[in-house]
């Protein structure tokens, strides 16, 4: 790979930063040797590139941007914050308006992630900690449920929520379900993915609630506590760690999701995620590059923040949630 | 904002009804215990309120909140008359608390699971066997339509795949690692050794090659959706597991394994926008503004529109993916890397292993489990995959995979028969995944 030095070839081991007099099989190998940081760095590099470009591009002038690639920045230094304020703008009839998308993700996104989380912390105890007919069963039903693609339930999902879910017996119609008139309303959303969350919180806390020790649960038992006390006192603060990995989880999956939100929401600027809104830009203002660089850093930046700063609890829950299964 | 702050108070008030309900809950049947009679009363009451309100609805009688408001009466007096005469004894009812707890701790989970999964599967797959809107049954129509529909799955080419350069190529490749294998001859006692580089490599190129030559000649979403499934799959795979291996106590491990993992934390339609813009096509003549015409132009090519030109188009939407899931497949591998016993490792050394020997031959097995794990769960993901096509081409220039082809029949064709049967294709797809799930799950004694 490393190009010979014409230099070192008539003259070994004179170079001026290898030691005198080492032997050319030992210089070859210990080059060989430096091979795998370069291609390390050279993935990384591939890797960090694009998301690179993107940025420097979104503070670039928008005749610029069109008409030159990112690259050149290095030699033309002309940044400017225009795009970011395009954006944010909410005037004409097809502005990005992200701020107002920022706050439809957010109403989405916390109750998406908060919810799931209790509901599935009791249920994570019982199958852990209690004795019940069918307990295994049902447990490995919900495992199963974990790779059922969600394409399956959205049909019945969106006639769910458009009219509620009815039968006919006896020359009458029975509701099941009401219609509760959630059709494009963000509620539909949510409660759509704490169902689909709720496979892999069911599985992950099962995973750390049945690791926590035995003897613990014997002795809160002995001393009189019933299951409801020993699980608001004992398991649920224990549960911390287990509980904040599978709530980036989840905080990530939602922030990120486009198919759900797009099917219950259509592209209404007054329910739409950002997501959405960033995939309609994509197809309305295809070639407008300044305002589709800002517009995806926009969507990007909290949950990229989130990974980084929350990174350890993140890896925890993927090694908790595959590895162990 | 008014918005957000009307999603907080519903969340408050539905975490809150929810919590206060299951403490309610766990506070009546404490009840049983101490007042029987008292419990059975208000348990009754309970029960009453759904089994009112869904004889009411729809009109069967007409009467809005009293039917569930009567429910409860009816059910309350029911539950007085069995504390009345059918009394259970004293040890027995000690029981009860303990019997319904498990219940009311699976009630809020289960209740989601099915109303939002199991149901609605069920109704899938019932659907996919009836008409248009779900009005008459047509048997097995639907999958005869869409299996016969050559956008989506289509043979005529087949043949064309023997007769490529990259069928020989990978045919070549594969009688020489087999007659490496077999000149190399068997090990002590195990037979042939396919373990160590040659054989797995070349065995993976393959394998890689022959896809290619498919993706060459085969048309048809289900064809895509396979192809998408071994490339992000393979590749993802292998490359998290070079970089979790040259990371490995590398300098900046950390650094560089974080930055090849953030792509998870972006959505796949942020993704799709930065690699659109990487793949950017502006006409020779122009300044290229995407890296990829950048670096091709600047090595002497002409422009290139890389997500219009089929067959090959859809390799860079599906590297968008593997850019994505690479990160996964590095943690998970990682973590195993650094789990293998180090006395293992040890004793390679001492027997004068290379650093490459012990790689091939003691590392790689060890870490076999979680190699399963990432793949399984890599195909899993891969399977559904819908936004990257999405915003890259709308599924044009032949790029249409299951997930796209359902969204259109069912939500824009309105077809929703045939959108079912889409569906159900994916999930017949994920059933052997789901078994292995299964039991590995009850192997390893988890539940």
């Amino acid at each position: 790979m490393t190009p010979i030095d014409p230099v070192e070839a008539a003259a070994p081991g004179l170079t001026a930063d290898e030691p005198l007099g080492e032997p050319a099989t030992a210089r070859a190998y210990r080059r060989l040797r430096a091979l795998p940081t370069f291609v390390l760095w050279g993935l990384v590099a591939i890797w960090s590139l694009p998301t690179l470009g993107m940025l420097v591009s979104s503070f670039r002038p928008e005749d610029e941007v069109k008409t030159s690639g990112w690259w050149t920045v290095v030699a033309d230094r002309s940044l400017t914050l225009a795009n970011y304020d395009a954006v944010f703008s909410t005037s004409g009839t097809d502005a990005p308006n992200m701020w107002g998308h920022f706050l439809n993700s957010m109403a989405i996104t916390i109750p998406a992630t908060l919810i799931p989380l209790a509901f599935a912390a009791f249920a994570a105890y019982a199958f852990a900690w209690m004795d019940f007919p069918f307990r295994k069963g049902i447990f490995v039903f919900v495992v199963g449920l974990l790779v059922v693609p969600l394409q399956m339930s959205l049909v019945p999902l969106l006639q769910l929520s458009t009219g509620g879910a009815h039968i006919s017996a006896f020359g009458e119609t029975f509701t099941l379900f009401p219609d509760l008139d959630l059709a494009g309303k963000p509620t539909s959303v949510w409660l759509t993915h704490i169902a689909f969350g709720m496979p892999l919180a069911i599985f992950l806390l099962h995973n750390y609630i049945a690791g926590l020790p035995a003897d613990l649960m014997e002795a809160a038992r002995i001393d009189g506590a019933d299951h409801p006390t020993i699980f608001w006192r004992l398991v649920l603060p224990l549960s911390v760690p287990a509980l904040a990995a599978f709530a980036i989880f989840q905080f990530l999956w939602v922030w990120n999701d486009y198919l759900v939100a797009s099917t219950f929401l259509g592209t209404s600027q007054d329910a739409a995620p950002m997501t959405v809104r960033l995939a309609t830009l994509s197809g309305s203002r295809g070639q407008d590059w300044h305002l589709l660089t800002a517009a995806a850093f926009v969507s990007i930046a909290l949950p990229v923040a989130v990974f980084f700063g929350l990174q350890r609890y993140f890896v925890r829950g993927l090694l908790a949630g595959s590895v162990k299964g | 904002m008014a918005r957000l702050l009307t999603t907080l108070l519903q969340v408050v008030a539905l975490v809150g009804g929810t919590i206060g309900l299951f403490v309610a809950a766990n506070a009546v049947v404490d009840l049983a215990r101490t007042r029987f009679t008292l419990y059975s009363v208000l348990a009754g009451a309970v029960v009453g309120v759904p089994v009112g309100a869904l004889a009411n609805s729809g009109g069967w009688f007409k009467g809005g909140a009293l039917w569930p408001v009567g429910g409860a009466i009816v059910g309350a007096g029911i539950g007085a008359l069995r504390a009345r005469f059918r009394q259970p004894s004293p040890e027995r009812a000690r029981r009860i608390p303990d019997r319904w707890r498990p219940a009311i701790f699976l009630f809020p989970a289960l209740s989601f699971l099915f109303v939002g999964l199991v149901v609605p599967a069920v109704r899938t797959i019932y659907l996919s066997f009836r008409s248009r809107r779900g009005e008459e049954s047509v048997g097995l129509e639907n999958y005869r339509t869409i299996l016969g529909d050559s956008d989506v799955f289509s043979l005529d080419n087949a043949g064309a795949i023997f007769s490529s350069r990259l069928f020989l190529i990978a045919a070549v490749i594969l009688v020489v690692a087999v007659a490496y294998v077999v000149l190399r001859g068997p090990v002590r006692g195990r037979g042939l050794d396919a373990g160590g580089p040659v054989p797995v490599v070349s065995l993976s190129t393959t394998g890689a090659l022959f896809v290619l030559a498919m993706m060459g000649a085969l048309r048809g979403v289900i064809w895509n959706n396979l192809f998408w499934v071994v490339f992000v799959t393979g590749f993802s795979t292998v490359l998290g597991l070079a970089i979790a291996a040259l990371a490995d106590r590398a300098a900046g491990e950390s650094v560089a394994k974080s930055l090849i993992f953030m792509p998870m934390a972006i959505s796949f339609v942020g993704a799709s926008v930065i690699w659109r813009f990487v793949y950017a096509f502006v006409p020779a003549g122009g300044d290229q503004i995407g890296l990829l015409n950048g670096v091709w132009v600047g090595a002497g090519g002409e422009p290139q529109a890389w997500i219009q030109n089929r067959p090959w188009n859809s390799l860079f939407l599906i590297f968008i993916l593997i850019w994505i899931q690479t990160g996964f497949a590095m943690v998970l591998l990682s973590a195993a890397i650094k789990g293998v016993p180090h006395e293992l490792v040890e004793a390679a050394q001492v027997d004068g292993a290379s650093e490459g020997q012990i790689f091939w031959r003691v590392t790689l097995p060890s870490i076999r489990p979680t190699l399963v794990v990432v793949v399984t769960t890599l195909i899993v993901t891969v399977l559904k995959v819908y936004d990257i096509v999405k915003v890259m081409t709308n599924g044009e220039f032949g790029t249409s995979v299951i997930a796209n082809q359902m969204f259109q029949e069912a939500f824009i064709g309105r077809e929703l028969g045939k959108g079912s049967t889409l569906a159900v294709l994916l999930f017949i797809a994920v059933l052997p995944l789901m078994a292995f799930n299964v039991a590995r799950v009850r192997r390893e004694g988890v539940a």
